[in-house]
């Protein structure tokens, strides 16, 4: 029978060979792609913690005389370091995807600087990475990092970069620009990790379930219940947190994901449906979500213009809006088990909805240095006509020349991305741009997804063009 | 949908606490000094966890801001460890770690602490490494 050291010493060269086999990737890739800037940060932290992992390995392997109860506590130590680096091995193949020309890069460039209008956050990046589901992640760092660091600190390793947030987007996706409107949700996300939102509204919605449920309630079920308006809080937080950041593109890329307009009948009125009504553990009803996401529209000044708009995305955020917080339930269609009523549970979620605003506004504001996130309707309002203006004539409106012999203005953005989803999902648009075009028949759903996508590229290039513009003005 | 991708990451926090909390407690029963303070915390953190599950006490408000139980499925975790000493008054025991004068006492007492944080850490890595789904 082997010996206790002979076993781990062979437990640690496998993790050895694991480790390896991820950390490669990182090295020895392929010389003729590029990676934005926070992905090569990546890699690094990967390589250097591989190398960290290693020699650890090592130099406890070779630690003479080690008594079997240390040997035992190295195999766990192994156990929890493999754990670990199968958490890592998630992320490296995803990030190693998303190179330069698989990103919509000048989108995403466009959309940092737009979040770090936000003093808190001026020096803050992502890396964004694919994933194999069509949707957007976003890794929690304020779980991840102290994590990330605990695991190095086992082998004396390299702590995870400060200031970088993670973000997984569709690989399908990674060309298009409207449906990746639903980022800045993710980047909600990572605000709410990093202000350790979540713990502080833990406590409110503590207090006040205590208040509103029997006080001998269980303390494990009330916590998942917890837990369950904290996923609706955190939730609710970053669709808000988007709508500021992004204006109403965020919600057309909502309603166009989840066929949120599946909520209209024939007359796009609202069509009655338990279902579309109902909370669920993880995330409040779509319509109540597009419901406060039309609140923060009027109070930052999209939703009077955004109305003109001929588009059943728009009737949809009416009819939401139309909606009370009353009308929508939890437990109706999964019953609970009878030992709280639930009721009570979104009682309780409605009381911390002015919470959840304040800190919006809290979050999004300026310091005595830096003014906070401009107000998009306004660069929306004073630009998106003409934007789209020059969408309809098949022109990239980098430069807009209001009148003729005026000097050019440069939209921002923010007013590029709205005015040119507002311009796509007017069901006249395109049909009358392709009835300009030749050989094209605007009832071809080929022709009008080929110059929808035209019409993105056409926006990104602009954004690409403007953003260029700027760094040589600054 | 817009999903936080955070599901495996609870189980893998709250092994990699646990893991730390056997570390310094093994060093403590070597050395038998006092507990430092991320020890001390740590073990409080437990004891409020344990308490809000038995008796209904708030939770979050007594946590400390670096709490390895702060999610349902870190808290059920506790609890499904918490069942595995039938008869054992889990909070007592822990509380000698830190507050208890008697030596023999204590000693007993770290003991069963690194027994206990030692399932914690096993029954949270099993969490982890099943929560890639049902591929083996």
């Amino acid at each position: 029978m082997s010996n206790i050291q002979d076993q781990v010493r062979q437990d640690a060269a496998s993790l050895h060979t694991f480790v390896s086999s991820i950390s490669d990737k990182c090295v020895r890739r392929n010389g003729a792609v590029s990676y934005p800037e926070p992905s090569e940060r990546f890699f690094s932290y990967i390589s250097e913690l591989a190398a960290k992992t290693k020699s650890y390995l090592q130099a406890e392997i070779e630690i003479p005389n080690k008594a079997p109860e240390d040997c035992l506590d190295l195999r766990r130590d192994i156990a929890i370091l493999q754990a670990s680096w199968g958490f890592m091995h998630q992320f490296v193949k995803p990030v190693l995807d998303a190179d330069t020309l698989k990103l919509p890069t000048a989108f995403l460039q466009g959309l940092i600087a737009r979040f770090q209008e936000i003093p808190i956050f001026s020096s803050t990046d992502f890396i964004f990475y694919h994933s194999s589901l069509l949707n957007y992640f976003n890794v929690k760092l304020g779980v991840f990092k102290p994590r990330a660091d605990q695991i190095s600190r086992i082998v004396d390793g390299p702590k995870f970069p400060e200031k970088l947030g993670l973000i997984g987007i569709p690989y399908s996706q990674s060309s298009s620009l409207f449906i990746n409107c639903l980022i800045p949700h993710e980047m909600g996300h990572y605000v709410f990790g990093e202000l350790s939102l979540r713990k502080r509204f833990c406590k409110s919605i503590e207090g006040m379930l205590i208040s509103c449920l029997d006080v001998s309630f269980p303390g494990g079920r009330r916590t998942e219940l917890i837990e369950c308006i904290a996923n609706w809080v955190e939730e609710l937080f970053c669709d808000l947190f988007a709508v500021r950041l992004m204006g109403f593109s965020f919600s057309l890329a909502f309603v166009e994901l989840f066929n949120s307009a599946t909520a209209l009948d024939d007359q796009s009125r609202y069509k009655e449906s338990k279902e579309a009504l109902e909370f669920d553990p993880n995330y409040p009803p779509d319509l109540f979500r597009l419901r406060k996401q039309v609140a923060v529209l009027k109070s930052d000044g999209w939703w009077e213009e955004l109305q003109k708009t001929n588009s059943h995305y728009v009737r949809t955020l009416e009819v939401a809006e139309k909606l009370d917080d009353t009308d929508f339930n939890f437990g109706v269609l999964t019953p609970s088990d009878k030992s709280y009523d639930p009721a009570k549970v979104v009682e309780t979620f409605l009381g911390i909805l002015p919470n959840i605003i304040e800190k919006l506004n809290e979050v999004t504001a300026g310091d005595a240095e830096k003014p906070g996130i401009q107000n998009g309707a306004g660069l929306w309002k004073s630009s998106g006509k003409l934007i789209e203006e020059y969408l309809k004539n098949g022109v990239v409106p980098s430069s807009l020349i209001p009148d003729s012999g005026a000097e050019p203005v440069f939209p921002s953005p923010v007013a590029l991305i709205n005015a040119s989803y507002r311009y796509y999902v007017d069901v006249e648009s395109l049909p009358k741009l392709l009835s300009s075009i030749e050989n094209t028949n605007c009832n071809s759903i080929g022709d009008l997804s080929y110059w929808a996508k035209r019409v993105e590229m056409w926006t990104a290039k602009a954004i690409e063009d403007v953003i260029l513009l700027a760094k040589e003005r600054h | 949908m817009l999903a936080t991708m955070s599901d495996n990451t609870n189980s893998l926090s709250l092994a990699l606490d646990a893991r730390t909390a056997v570390k310094a407690l093994n060093v403590l029963r070597k050395s038998g000094g006092e507990a430092d303070s991320e020890l001390k915390t740590a073990m409080e953190d437990a004891l409020i966890s344990l308490k809000a599950l038995n008796s209904g006490a708030p939770l979050f408000a007594s946590l400390s801001p670096s709490s390895a139980f702060e999610n349902y499925e870190q808290i059920q975790t506790l609890q499904e460890v918490e069942s595995a000493f039938p008869g054992v008054d889990v909070q007592a025991k822990l509380a000698t770690v830190t507050n208890d004068n008697d030596p023999a006492q204590r000693h007993v007492g770290i003991t069963f602490a690194i027994e206990f944080f030692s399932a914690l850490e096993k029954r949270a890595l099993q969490k982890f490494n099943r929560s890639y789904g049902f591929g083996i």
